[in-house]
C-alpha cells in the first residue's frame, strides 16, 4: 500500500483524539469517583442502580415506619404499665378495706378508688399524635388503629376498670371489696399482663425487624457502590497507560511528522 | 526531416519532459486539496517516426521522438463508491448518536435529579404519610413530592422536544444544502456536455475532481447511487428517484405527513424512507422519527401509567373528612401532568385511609406499595416501566455508538485506501521531479549537441584551406 503524508498525518490526528478522549475518561473517572454517568455507559448496571434504588427507597420507609411503631408501641406499653400501678394500689386499697374500718375511713378509700378509676380511663384513652391509641370495640370499618397496634380499649382495660367500679360500688355500699370484686380486679391485672407481655414480644420483633433493615440497607448500599463506583487503584493503573500511550504517541508523531525527502535534497 | 531529425526529438524530449514537471508541480501544489486525485504523467514513443535511412547504409532504422501520450488520473471509481456509502452511513450514525447521548445527558439517570429519583421520592412521602395520616406537613409533603414528579416529567418531555425541533431544523438546513448540491452537479454535467472532448481522451481533471468533491458532499448529507453516463457526465439517484439527470435537478423537499407527524424526505410528494435516504439527513429525519419519538412516547406511557395509578389507588380511598379520594394528578401523559390545584390549599383532600374513619394511613400504605407492586391489568409498577425505558435508551445508544465506531473505521480504512490511490506523495513528486529534471538537462544537452553538429556542418563546411 501506498503511504502518502496525508495518510500519515490523518492517522496521527485520529490516533491522538482517541488518545485524548481516553485520557479524559480516565481523568474523570479517577476524579470523580463514578462509573456510571448516563445509561449508555452501562445499561444493565444503570438498570440494576435504579432497581436497588427503589428497594433503598422501600427499606427506608420500612425503617421509618418500624420506627414509629416501635415508639408507639412504647406509648401502649407505657399507658398499659400506668394501668397496671393503678391496679396494684387498687388491690391494696380493696385488701385495706377489709379489716374494720368506719364509714369515714371507706369513703376516703372510695374516693381514691374514683381517683384511681379517672387514672385508668385516662391511660385507656391516651392519645398518640392526637389520635386515641386504643380503638374503640365499635369500630365496624375495619381499621386496626394506630399503625396496626389492633388493640381495642375494652379488650385490654374493660375488666380493670369493671373491677375498679365494681370495688367503688362495694366501698359505696359501705361494705368491704367482696371476694368476687378482689377476684375481678386479679382477673383485670392479669388481662394487663397478658397485653404487656404481647407487647412486648411485639417490640422485640420490631427491634429485630429493624436490625435486618439496617443490615439489608447496607447491604443494598453496598451493591449499589459496586455498580457505580470506580475502582480507584484500577481507574489509577489505567489513566498511568493511557498517560504513557499519549505520551508515546506523541513522541512518535513529533519523528514521523518532521522527516520529508525535501530536507535531504 | 532531414538533418534537423535530432533537433526535434530533443526539441520533444524537452517539451515532454517540461510538461512533467509541470504536473509534477501541479501535484504538489494541490496535496492538500480535497478531493483532488494525482495526475501521473505517461510517455509514450511519438507516432512520428523518423526515418533516417538516406543517412545510412543500413536497413532503414525508425527513430522515435518522445510524447506525452496522456496524464492519467488516480483514481478508482469502485473505492470512491464504496466510500460515499460508508461516509453515508457514518454521518447517519453520528448524527443519531448526538441525538442520544444528548437524550441521555438530559435524562440524568442514574443520579437524585431524574424522574427516577422523583418518583421515589414520593412513595416515601406516602410511606411517612402512611404513620401519621393526619399530619398536615406530611400530607403537604406528599403533594410537593407530587409537584416535583410531575415537574420532572415536564422538563424532560421538553427537552424532547426541544431535541426533536433541532433535528428538525437540521434536517431542512441538509436538504437545502442537499438540493444546491445538486443544482451544482447538473451545472457541472452541463459543463461537460458542452466541453465534450475528443473521443478516448479524458475530460480536464479539474473537473472531475469537483465531480468527485460534489459527489463525497452530497454522500455526506444523503446516500445517493451514482452513474457514470460516460465523459465524466454522472446521474444521481436517491432511494430509487432521480435527482439529477445530465443538466436537469430536481429539487426535494421535507413533507410532515398529517396523521403521525413524522417528517420525510419527499421526491415530487413521494416519502423516502430514511434508512434510504442515510447521511446527515437521513440520520436527522431517523432521530425526529425513530428515536427520540420512540422515547417521547415510551415516557408518555410512563407518565400516563402513573398518573391512572396513583389516581386509581386515590379512588379507592377515603380524604381527611372520611369522603372517597379524589384525582391526584390532572393530565393524561408527560406534558401535561400536573399536581391536581385544589391539593396545595387543601391538602386534607388527599385519600390517606382506607376506611372513611381518617385515623387510619392504610391507603397512604397501599400508596407507598404502588412502588413495588403495580395495578392494572399486567401489574407492573412504574419504576419497572420506567427502568426498562432507561435500559432501552442506553441499550439503545450503546448499539448506534457501536455501528458508528465500526462503520468510522471502514470509512477510515476506505479513505486510506483511496488515498494510496489517489493521494499525493511529497517523497514521490520530488523524486520524479528530479528524474525529469535530469531528463530535461540530457535532452537539452542532446540539443547542444545537435546544434554543434549543425554549426560544423553549415559554418565549416567548405572552407578548406581559407
Amino acid at each position: 500500500m501506498r503511504i502518502t503524508h496525508k495518510v500519515i498525518s490523518m492517522d496521527i490526528k485520529e490516533n491522538i483524539t482517541l488518545r485524548t478522549n481516553r485520557m479524559q475518561q480516565a481523568h474523570k473517572r479517577m476524579s470523580e469517583g463514578k462509573r456510571l454517568y448516563v445509561p449508555s455507559d452501562d445499561p444493565g448496571a444503570v438498570s440494576r442502580v435504579l432497581a436497588i434504588r427503589t428497594l433503598l427507597g422501600d427499606v427506608a420507609d420500612r425503617r421509618f415506619q418500624a420506627e414509629a411503631g416501635v415508639s408507639v408501641l412504647n406509648a401502649a406499653d407505657s399507658a398499659i404499665n400506668e394501668a397496671d400501678n393503678v391496679m396494684q394500689k387498687a388491690t391494696e386499697l380493696a385488701v385495706a378495706s377489709g379489716g374494720g374500718l368506719n364509714e369515714i375511713d371507706r369513703n376516703n378509700i372510695a374516693l381514691q378508688v374514683e381517683g384511681l378509676l379517672t387514672q385508668l380511663e385516662s391511660a385507656a384513652d391516651t392519645l398518640y399524635d392526637d389520635r386515641p391509641l386504643f380503638i374503640e370495640a365499635d369500630n365496624t370499618t375495619g381499621a386496626t388503629g394506630f399503625l396496626g397496634l389492633g388493640l381495642a380499649k375494652e379488650a385490654v382495660f374493660g375488666e380493670a376498670i369493671a373491677a375498679l367500679k365494681s370495688l367503688h360500688a362495694d366501698l359505696k355500699n359501705g361494705e368491704a371489696a367482696t371476694d368476687e370484686t378482689l377476684k375481678t380486679i386479679r382477673d383485670g391485672l392479669d388481662t394487663l399482663l397478658v397485653y404487656r407481655t404481647q407487647i412486648g414480644v411485639r417490640t422485640n420483633r420490631l427491634e429485630a425487624m429493624q436490625r435486618r433493615l439496617i443490615e439489608l440497607e447496607q447491604d443494598l448500599t453496598q451493591r449499589r457502590s459496586i455498580e457505580e463506583e470506580v475502582d480507584i487503584a484500577q481507574a489509577l493503573i489505567d489513566l498511568k497507560e493511557e498517560e504513557a500511550a499519549y505520551q508515546s504517541a506523541l513522541h512518535a508523531t513529533a519523528r514521523v511528522m518532521s522527516v520529508s525527502l525535501v530536507d535531504f535534497l | 526531416m532531414g538533418g534537423f531529425g535530432g533537433l526535434e526529438i530533443a526539441r520533444k524530449g524537452l517539451l515532454a519532459q517540461q510538461l512533467s514537471m509541470e504536473v509534477a508541480g501541479q501535484n504538489i501544489a494541490n496535496v492538500n486539496t480535497p478531493g483532488y486525485a494525482r495526475q501521473v504523467v505517461v510517455h509514450g514513443a511519438s507516432n512520428t517516426a523518423m526515418a533516417a535511412a538516406a543517412r545510412t547504409n543500413e536497413a532503414a532504422i525508425a527513430l522515435s521522438a518522445v510524447d506525452v501520450a496522456r496524464i492519467h488520473r488516480q483514481y478508482d471509481a469502485y473505492l470512491d463508491a464504496r466510500y460515499r456509502d460508508l461516509s453515508s452511513q457514518t454521518q447517519m450514525a453520528t448524527v443519531q448518536y448526538e441525538a442520544l447521548s444528548k437524550l441521555e445527558e438530559m435524562i440524568r439517570e442514574p443520579s437524585e435529579a431524574s424522574i427516577g429519583a422523583a418518583m421515589e421520592d414520593f412513595w416515601s412521602s406516602w410511606g411517612q404519610l402512611a404513620t401519621t395520616p393526619n399530619s398536615t406537613p406530611n400530607r403537604l409533603n406528599v403533594v410537593f413530592r407530587g409537584l416535583a414528579v410531575a415537574e420532572t416529567f415536564q422538563q424532560a418531555i421538553e427537552q424532547v422536544h426541544s431535541l426533536r425541533t433541532e433535528a428538525a431544523q437540521r434536517a431542512g438546513e441538509y436538504t437545502v444544502r442537499l438540493n444546491d448540491l445538486a443544482a451544482n452537479l447538473a451545472e457541472l454535467n452541463q459543463v461537460l456536455v458542452t466541453s465534450a472532448p475528443i473521443a478516448g481522451q479524458q475530460p480536464a481533471g479539474a473537473l472531475l475532481n469537483k465531480r468527485d468533491q460534489i459527489l463525497r458532499e452530497i454522500a455526506e448529507i444523503a446516500a445517493v447511487q451514482v452513474s457514470d453516463m460516460g465523459n465524466g457526465i454522472t446521474r444521481i439517484s436517491i432511494g430509487g428517484w432521480t435527482l439529477v439527470e445530465g443538466s436537469r435537478a430536481f429539487t426535494l423537499e421535507l413533507q410532515q405527513k398529517q396523521v403521525d407527524g413524522e417528517i420525510h424526505l419527499a421526491w415530487n410528494d413521494r416519502p423516502i424512507d430514511d434508512t434510504q435516504v442515510s447521511g446527515a439527513l437521513g440520520g436527522s429525519l431517523a432521530a425526529y422519527n425513530t428515536n427520540l419519538s420512540q422515547f417521547e412516547n415510551q415516557l408518555n406511557t410512563v407518565a400516563t401509567e402513573f398518573i391512572n395509578q396513583v389516581n386509581t389507588v386515590q379512588a379507592q380511598g377515603y380524604k381527611a373528612d372520611g369522603t372517597p379520594g379524589q384525582a391526584f394528578f390532572v393530565g393524561t401523559n408527560a406534558a401535561d401532568i400536573a399536581v391536581s390545584p385544589v391539593l396545595f390549599t387543601e391538602p386534607e383532600l388527599l385519600a390517606a385511609s382506607a376506611g372513611d374513619d381518617a385515623s387510619d394511613g392504610d391507603l397512604a400504605q397501599r400508596m407507598a406499595d404502588l412502588r413495588k407492586q403495580g395495578i392494572g391489568p399486567d401489574a407492573k409498577c412504574v419504576s419497572t416501566v420506567y427502568r426498562e425505558l432507561i435500559a432501552e435508551l442506553g441499550a439503545q445508544n450503546r448499539t448506534v455508538g457501536h455501528s458508528l465506531e465500526n462503520t468510522q473505521a471502514l470509512a477510515n480504512f476506505t479513505e486510506r485506501q483511496l488515498q494510496s490511490i489517489s493521494g499525493v506523495s511529497l517523497d514521490e513528486e520530488l523524486a520524479d521531479l528530479i528524474l525529469y529534471q535530469q531528463a530535461y538537462s540530457a535532452a537539452a544537452r542532446v540539443l547542444t549537441i545537435m546544434d554543434e553538429a549543425l554549426d560544423v556542418l553549415i559554418n565549416r563546411t567548405g572552407l578548406v584551406g581559407r
